[in-house]
């Protein structure tokens, strides 16, 4: 062969190697991700904001450059079904995408419909990192996880609060489903261990707004104080306005809902007193990429829209994006296990500010657990009293 | 206990007027309009707009709401007479008009939804005090409700006994060749019927919209107790829808005070069951539409 058809030839082989090295290297797949939420009904609004918020952790991944495993760079895609928060639709559409869609992982919104899916989930072994699960349920799935702290491990800085207060009884209410009947058990719980006593509990069909015979019958029980549940803004706003309108007075407790559509809903006059557990929210001091996240929202959808229980979804994707990172691959298992290790030691920051997986009192690694601050509304405004992690200290 | 039966009373009276509003749309078309909850809630966003959004800016709110009121029962009135347009060919089909309007209440939440955002909406209170008397406080909203609703079934009724074209809609009603052979034009009369019917539906919606909140799905719960009430109180009787809609919203507010909601629910539905077995035509079901 004569010396310049070698080189060529040379040329030409390592200009070949280069090019398939280099589709190697940036061989690109998509990573699907199955969303079933209440986009309808009465829990629309949770529904709706945490896909908001899942398709808007997913967009910031790809557009970061999506998720290195080893040769193959993932991007996320986002597949959505509506369930309405019916047990039923929940099977149908969770079935769907798992067989149908074939999606890598899912998020499946709403603790009421979380156990039918038990079994389902299980059996394809998929990850579900669910959006207001009740742990009870989802300690029974090794591969579920929840997107939210559970109601009394999250319930430590209120109590303390509440202690300071001279607090001695109090009355619980919550949505009458599986994920309610937790959430009361788990504040009684808590609060007889810092020496609050419940006088009452009841619960009510979801989609009620006539709280007055509920609130008549617990309030004849003159407790120091009142628990309105998470039942979401418009149940927190009805039970806070109706109880007062009937002559509570004393100290009430909401749960993570907006401050601005509270004040809207109540009214300032009947606000005063009212306590509320959550996360920073528009209009409260922040930074970083709580800050960066709100502000998105607020400039996209507007402030009246937000509820702290939707930003869970991009941190749903964060977290779930680090866990694929750090395990170098995307078998469900091996992600749990490498999401189950950002401990508190390891916490990073997330759109709720620093954020670790807890166990929430379970034995794996489960709950995202972030720092809930503790707001009083007071004088017309909303003042931060101060804030903790959840915790289950009180148990020692 | 005085405030327990202000609690059955307003549930009574917003009742009502919802299964009225019914109960005239299945006297004059011989149909049951599914969609009716879903005019209620369209009612409460005409107000929720004029007031809450301000769309006709006015410092008095009084007046604002006022305006708020009759634009709401004025436009789901004329939405009425469109979807009376619509299912009249039907010629009292149960399946079409149960399809055309489940359509309606899938669109019209469908629009609110899109329209305004998914957040509760919120119609500020005219009155912000409590009237205390008697051993009960009552908040003056609801008292408003009360006054307003009673006078609005007061005044229907001056208007289906008194009017001419009241008493005409009674004679539809009741017998509607005879009615027509009789000379009275009965497409427009029922056309009339339908438009009072979606009327008081969002009278109902836009009394009740400064109480609750507001979203698309508030007409559900309500108009399926709008069931129950026709039911029980015979399907097409006014008389019945009043007497049932007092037997329901007093029976819910005092089981409900002392057993709980869920339970209220079930001895709601146990009394249909009961009535049902023992009168199968409901309570008032079989009598003329309208005693004199």
């Amino acid at each position: 062969m004569r010396p310049k058809s070698t080189i060529v030839f040379a040329v030409m082989v390592a200009f070949y190697v280069l090019a398939f090295a280099s589709l190697a290297s940036s061989q690109e797949k998509i990573l699907k991700f199955g969303s079933a939420m209440p986009l309808s009904g009465a829990a629309s609004s949770w529904g709706i904001n945490f896909d908001r918020f899942i398709r808007k952790g997913c967009e910031d991944v790809n557009e970061a450059g999506g998720i290195q495993v080893g040769s193959v760079r993932y991007k996320w895609q986002v597949i959505t079904y509506d369930h309405g928060y019916v047990p039923g639709r929940a099977l149908d559409v969770v079935t769907r995408l798992i067989e149908g869609d074939k999606v890598d992982f899912i998020s499946v919104y709403g603790g009421g419909v979380q156990s039918t899916l038990l079994e389902l989930l299980g059996k394809h072994k998929m990850l579900n990192f669910a959006g207001g699960i009740n742990m009870n349920v989802g300690s029974k799935a090794p591969l579920n996880f929840s997107s939210w702290p559970q109601a009394n491990y999250a319930f430590w800085p209120a109590s303390q609060v509440l202690a300071h207060l001279g607090i001695k009884t109090g009355v619980f209410v919550m949505a009458d489903d599986e994920y309610g009947h937790a959430h009361v058990a788990g504040r009684v719980e808590q609060s007889k261990a810092v020496g609050i006593n419940s006088v009452g509990e009841d619960f009510y069909p979801r989609g009620t707004t006539e709280f007055y015979p509920l609130l008549r019958r617990l309030l004849a029980k003159n407790p120091d104080f009142f628990d309105v549940g998470t039942g979401g803004i418009r149940d927190n706003g009805l039970l806070i306005k109706q109880a007062r309108e009937i002559g509570f007075k004393g100290p009430m407790l909401a749960y993570a809902v907006s401050p601005m559509k509270l004040e809207e809903i109540v009214g300032k006059e009947l606000l005063e007193n009212t306590y509320m557990l959550s996360p920073p929210f528009p209009g409260a001091p922040m930074k970083g990429k709580v800050k960066a996240i709100l502000d998105w929202f607020v400039s996209k959808y507007g402030a009246k829209e937000y509820d702290a229980g939707g930003v869970g979804g991009h941190a749903v994707i964060e977290f779930l994006t680090k866990g694929i990172k750090d395990a170098q691959s995307i078998d469900p298992f091996k992600v749990a296990d490498a999401m189950g290790k950002i401990s508190k030691e390891k916490q990073m920051e997330t759109s709720y500010g620093m954020s670790y997986i807890g166990n929430a009192g379970f034995d794996l690694p489960r709950v995202i657990t972030f720092w809930l601050n503790v707001y009083q509304y007071k004088d017309g405004t909303w003042h931060e009293l101060g804030g903790g992690w959840p915790s289950y200290e009180w148990k020692k | 206990m005085m405030g327990i039966l202000m609690d059955g009373l307003f549930n009574s009276i917003t009742l009502i007027l919802l299964s009225v509003g019914m109960v005239l749309v299945i006297g004059m078309l011989r149909i049951v309009n599914f969609a009716h909850g879903a005019l209620y809630m369209v009612g409460s966003y005409v107000v929720w707009l004029v007031v809450g959004q301000r769309l006709i800016p006015l410092d008095n709110v009084y007046l604002g709401y006022s305006i708020g009121f009759i634009l709401a029962v004025a436009c789901v009135a004329g939405m009425g007479a469109v979807i009376e347009r619509l299912l009249r060919p039907l010629k009292g089909g149960f399946l079409e008009s149960f399809i055309l309007t489940l359509g309606l209440i899938l669109f019209l939440e469908g629009a609110m939804l899109v329209g305004f955002g998914i957040d509760e909406k919120t119609v500020p209170s005219l009155f912000a005090k409590t009237v205390t008397a008697i051993g009960f406080s009552l908040p003056q909203q609801r008292l408003f409700v009360l006054v307003v609703g009673i006078a609005i079934g007061g005044g229907l009724w001056v208007f289906l006994t008194k009017a001419r074209i009241g008493i005409a809609m009674r004679a539809v009603a009741q017998e509607l060749e005879g009615a027509a052979l009789q000379g009275i034009n009965i497409r427009y009369v029922g056309m009339l019927g339908m438009a009072i019917g979606c009327g008081l539906a969002a009278a109902a919606g836009a009394l009740i919209a400064p109480v609750y909140t507001v979203n698309p799905y508030i007409g559900t719960g309500p108009v399926t107790k709008c069931f129950i009430v026709m039911v029980l109180g015979g399907i097409g009787s006014l008389p019945g829808a009043v007497l049932a809609s007092f037997l329901v919203g007093f029976v819910e507010a005092i089981s409900a005070t002392f057993l709980g909601s869920g339970t209220a629910k079930l001895i709601v539905y146990f009394l249909l069951l009961v009535v049902m077995l023992i009168r199968p035509m409901g309570l008032y079901g079989g009598q003329e539409w309208v005693h004199r």
